[in-house]
């Protein structure tokens, strides 16, 4: 079993398509973690804020945070299915 | 070091001066005004630049001769070869002249002020110039004031003139004292050593009095009371002569190399007279005795034989100088040579940079974020803003409507100054760049040199807005200076964003925050155009100011948008490990639309 596993895991690594794309679910699995990251992080500051122009720039900001979050998560569920 | 300190000490020295004599403050008030003045009538000249003035002066100097009787005629007009002198110093740094024609002016008013002599000698009278500040200043300023540049530049040049003769009078009056105090009969001496003393007496009066006329007022006054005697008066004259030309040099103070040049060959010309004069003066003496019984003059009448005297030395200046006048241009040309502007140029642009693909993405990032800054400030300048409150959280929207009038910033200057040179050695890198076309640095490369463009765009469409905004923010229509307002704040506030962010690191962060700023500047622009549409509607701007402000909203929409697309290559682009999946999740255009409408705004 362990022999199967690391044949796959060499099989992988030499299909140069495959690591690509495995390198870019990789990629855009992180830069999704980063967007969570962030996306909480703009709640907190949207609660926080007082100045009114700042608060609605934030809030904006996070519209699109999230946005992006849907598309890149769309995009990820595409790409696992292939 | 020197630099820092001389500012500080003439300051110093100056407000002693004011302090311990008022004289003094009168006669660096009456130099202020004199140069401030010559700034004015340059404003002046400059609006006609390429109009009649131009034709004018192009058909009056177009030849030496032509040059010489123009100098002759306005300097008999004017009673003042000092002003001719810096009027002629104004044309030639406006570029209305060229130097030749300017040196031709210059020996045409040594001749025309000798008028002055005449009328003071023959019939006691002169010009006073003084008298006509006031009225020209009264003009000029209403002029000023008017929207059509020709009155504009009229105006200028009326409240320069008024504002020279304000100058010299004061200098004048602060001089009296020492006019009262000088008595020239104790100085009379015989000979040689005579007439160089007097020469030097006559240039340190003219020198601070700043007008020949008042020496010559002197001279011939000293001479009929018989305190001085006609040789010791003729090198009065001299050195009133020599003295004149300081008027054109401090004039030349706040000019370009053109006129630097002009007044050096006026004192050039000037000094080789009084030379020629001093070495002959007593075939001179024969010259004028012969020509004076010529014309009836009386052989004991000294003060007209010394405005003859004034005349004739002059002529025979010409007479030896215009043979040389090419040769003078080019001596001219090569003492004070032509500065060029500076421009600046790439810092980190070269050939070893070039050698790899990194590093010549590096230097051309490292030059865009220079043509990036520059951008910022030449729009923060060009909309008439502080880049202080910009860039601080300073209540912008309340600074911008306490504006109540906005300076002409020289857009086009700025651009040429500070990003042309960049920006064209940017393009002429990337172009000159063997794999700008082949692997993953070139996709770097196109971005920046997009990043480039639309930073140039950004500065040109200000300088599209220039104009209107100008007017609008100096307007009493408080409908327009709002709307205005409204879209300096909006592009001020945007780049308080921009560099917000850039001061924070970038990176993945700043894409969602600048495909937020779209969000907002798009948003600004609908709220513009539904504003407009309800001022047009309620009939508040006419359709002439309508139309304006619907060109102007959509440039400054357009400066916004090129500066976050600029600031998206730049600050954006720093995760390079996750380009691709930055790819995904990036939204267009029509998905920032979505939300825009989803959300409302």
């Amino acid at each position: 079993m362990k022999r199967k596993k690391l044949l796959k895991a060499l099989g992988d690594l030499l299909d140069r398509k495959k690591s690509k794309k495995l390198k870019h679910l990789d990629e855009l699995e992180t830069l999704l973690g980063k967007l969570e990251k962030k996306k909480g992080e703009l709640q907190e500051k949207v609660a926080r804020e007082k100045n009114e122009r700042k608060h609605e720039r934030m809030s904006k900001e996070l519209v699109v945070v999230e946005a992006q979050l849907a598309k890149g998560r769309k995009t990820l569920q595409e790409l696992k299915k292939t | 070091m020197l630099k820092k300190i001389l500012l500080p000490t003439i300051l110093l020295i100056l407000a002693y001066g004011f302090w311990i004599s008022p004289n003094f403050k009168a006669i660096a008030a009456g130099v202020a005004i004199f140069l401030f003045g010559m700034l004015s009538l340059e404003e002046g000249f400059r609006a006609f630049t390429g109009g009649a003035l131009d034709r004018l002066l192009k058909r009056a100097t177009s030849s030496t001769g032509r040059s010489v009787l123009f100098g002759i005629v306005s300097t008999s007009v004017m009673q003042s070869s000092s002003l001719v002198s810096v009027i002629a110093i104004s044309f030639l740094s406006a570029g209305l002249l060229t130097l030749a024609a300017g040196i031709g002016i210059i020996f045409g008013a040594n001749l025309g002020t000798t008028t002055g002599a005449w009328l003071i000698a023959g019939f006691g009278l002169k010009v006073n110039i003084a008298a006509y500040a006031m009225p020209l200043l009264v003009f000029g300023v209403i002029l000023i004031f008017q929207p059509s540049k020709a009155l504009k530049g009229v105006g200028y040049i009326f409240a320069g003139l008024g504002f020279l003769f304000l100058g010299i009078h004061y200098m004048k009056e602060g001089f009296e004292t020492f006019k009262e105090t000088i008595n020239l009969a104790e100085y009379a001496v015989a000979g040689y050593p005579g007439v160089l003393l007097f020469t030097a007496i006559g240039i340190f009066a003219t020198v601070v009095m700043q007008s020949s006329h008042a020496t010559l007022v002197l001279t011939i006054t000293a001479l009929a009371a018989g305190q001085i005697t006609y040789e010791n008066a003729l090198a009065l004259a001299i050195g009133a002569n020599v003295g004149t030309t300081i008027t054109a040099i401090l004039g030349a103070m706040s000019a370009n190399e053109g006129g630097k040049r002009l007044a050096l060959a006026h004192l050039v010309f000037n000094m080789v007279t009084g030379v020629i004069a001093i070495a002959f003066i007593y075939q001179l003496v024969d010259v004028v005795n012969g020509a004076s019984a010529m014309v009836g003059i009386a052989d004991d009448d000294y003060t007209l034989k010394l405005a003859v005297f004034h005349s004739i030395f002059n002529l025979l200046g010409i007479a030896v100088m215009l043979p040389l006048l090419n040769t003078l241009v080019v001596w001219l040309e090569k003492v004070i040579p032509e500065k060029k502007p500076e421009v600046d140029q790439p810092m980190y642009l070269s050939e070893s940079s070039a050698e790899f693909p990194g590093t010549a993405a590096q230097a051309v990032r490292l030059e865009t974020e220079r043509v990036f800054q520059a951008a910022l400030r030449i729009v923060i300048d060009g909309l008439g803003m502080n880049k202080e409150q910009v860039l601080s959280d300073a209540d912008l929207e309340q600074a911008l409507a306490a504006q109540k009038r906005i300076h002409q910033f020289n857009i086009d200057a700025m651009y040429e100054r500070h990003i042309k040179g960049i920006y064209s050695g940017i393009v002429a890198f990337i172009s000159h760049t063997q794999f700008s076309r082949s692997d993953e640095p070139s996709t770097d490369l196109q971005l920046l040199r997009e990043a480039n463009t639309h930073l140039v765009e950004a500065v040109k469409d200000t300088e599209q807005m220039q104009e209107n905004l100008t007017r609008y923010i100096g307007s009493e229509n408080e409908v327009m200076r709002g709307a205005y307002n409204r879209l300096r704040l909006q592009i001020g506030l945007i780049i308080r964003d921009l560099e917000e962010m850039r001061a924070a690191g970038g990176g993945i962060v700043d894409l969602s925050s600048l495909d937020a700023l779209k969000l907002v500047t798009d948003e600004d622009r609908r709220h513009n155009q539904e504003a407009l549409g309800r001022l047009i509607g309620e009939s508040a701007v006419t359709p002439e100011m309508g139309s304006s402000l619907i060109n102007d909203s959509v440039f400054a929409h357009h400066i916004a948008r090129n500066l976050i697309e600029a600031a998206q290559t730049l600050f954006a682009t720093g995760e390079r490990e996750l380009a691709e999946a930055i790819q995904d999740v990036s939204l267009d255009e029509s998905e920032l639309a979505q939300i825009s409408k989803r959300t409302g705004t």
